[in-house]
């Protein structure tokens, strides 16, 4: 099979950060406040590759509006004002559960990835079969 | 964290901030509050002085960008706005005040049907001069990719609209009018004249407010005074 050319590579890294940028930001915050460009530094840094702003801060938006972040703007001495994100409770819940969500999806993906046989989910359980049998007569009815 | 700050050329600094000026005006169609508008692009500014990013490079096209934003913000989009509802106004007291200059020394006369006829086809400019008029704006700017077409866009609207107000007008004018003399003893030029003087005033005016895709919601947001912008 031919080597994919690192355009290729690029465009998949892209399309799989539009998929994870939103809990990384969440969990950048739950580490404590920064500003916009901090966050950009750090997701590169952390090998996320480098997050234009104009695929940042619309995203920063939306959790601004949904509530999952409050702002502070703080006015620089030498040079503009900042602006500072920091994780509301609403946002701190949804961090953790992104967490857990997230950690259960992967390992699933990295196993399907690796060729690894993935068993079923256990099947949900609803309020008729956690109460005992099922009465089949009476279901067909 | 460290930041980087950059030394900027007054190149760069003037490419900036016109890509700001045309973000702003994109926001302004799109109807985000100056306020809120402000607040994007001082944000903007400072991750551009932090990083030395070109702001195409950075964000995109101003139009696509300020949309993504209005979305973000939970905004709907929706180009036609106040500012073009005034601007069509203006433009349809322009017409009248024209069509009255026209008629010369004969009193002042009105046909209502005509009125309404040219009123859409106001609004078709009106909607263009807001819409092409700030993708018109983004052509000066290094990189922009339709403003040429935008051009020829926004004339061919225009053109479009002013025959259809003139057939329209004429139209109704002699078909369903009711004509009614407004004032006998004044002449229509001299009406014609105020509604133009009118007309042109109001239009020039609204141009200047804030959201109005020719003003700026950088420099029309108290916020953006308050933060210190670059």
């Amino acid at each position: 099979m031919a080597a994919r050319r690192p355009d290729e590579s690029d465009a998949r890294r892209a399309q799989w950060l539009k998929g994870v940028l939103e809990p990384c930001l969440l969990g950048v915050l739950s580490l404590g406040e920064a500003y916009g460009y901090e966050i950009a530094q750090t997701l590169e840094r952390a090998g996320l590759g480098e997050v234009k702003g104009g695929t940042l801060y619309p995203r920063l938006s939306a959790m601004e509006t949904a509530g999952l972040v409050e702002v502070e703007w703080r006015v620089g001495d030498n040079g503009p004002g900042r602006k500072y994100y920091r994780l509301t409770p609403a946002g701190r819940a949804a961090q953790q559960e992104a967490a857990a969500e997230f950690g259960r999806f992967t390992a699933v993906a990295l196993a399907l990835i690796g060729g690894t046989p993935v068993p079923p989910p256990p099947p949900p359980t609803g309020p008729a079969l956690a109460g005992g049998t099922v009465d089949l007569e009476e279901t067909r009815r | 964290m460290n930041q980087q700050p950059t030394g900027r050329s007054a190149t760069t600094d003037r490419n900036v901030e016109r890509y700001l000026g045309a973000v702003a005006d994109h926001l302004a169609v799109l109807g985000v509050p100056a306020d809120r508008s402000g607040q994007h692009l001082a944000e903007m500014a400072a991750h551009l002085r932090d990083s030395g990013a070109d702001p195409w490079a950075e964000y995109g096209t101003p139009e696509r960008y300020a949309r993504s934003l209005a979305e973000a913000d939970g905004l709907p989009a929706r180009p036609l706005g106040p500012p073009a509802v005034a601007a069509a106004v203006a433009g349809v007291t322009l017409a009248i005040g024209l069509t009255l200059i026209v008629r010369g020394g004969r009193p002042t006369e009105l046909r209502w049907a005509a009125i309404a006829s040219v009123a859409p086809f106001a609004a078709i400019a009106g909607f263009s001069a807001t819409v092409w008029g700030a993708r018109i704006r983004d052509a000066r700017l290094p990189g922009s990719p339709d403003g040429a077409r935008a051009a020829r866009l926004l004339v061919a609207w225009i053109a479009v609209a002013a025959v259809g107000a003139a057939v329209a007008s004429a139209v109704a004018g002699a078909t369903l009018g009711e004509r009614r003399t407004v004032w006998p003893d004044v002449p229509s030029w001299a009406t014609g004249l105020a509604l133009v003087t009118v007309g042109g005033l109001a239009l020039a005016l609204v141009s200047r407010l804030p959201r109005f895709p020719g003003g700026s919601g950088l420099r029309g947001s108290r916020f953006a005074r308050r933060i210190r912008l670059p």
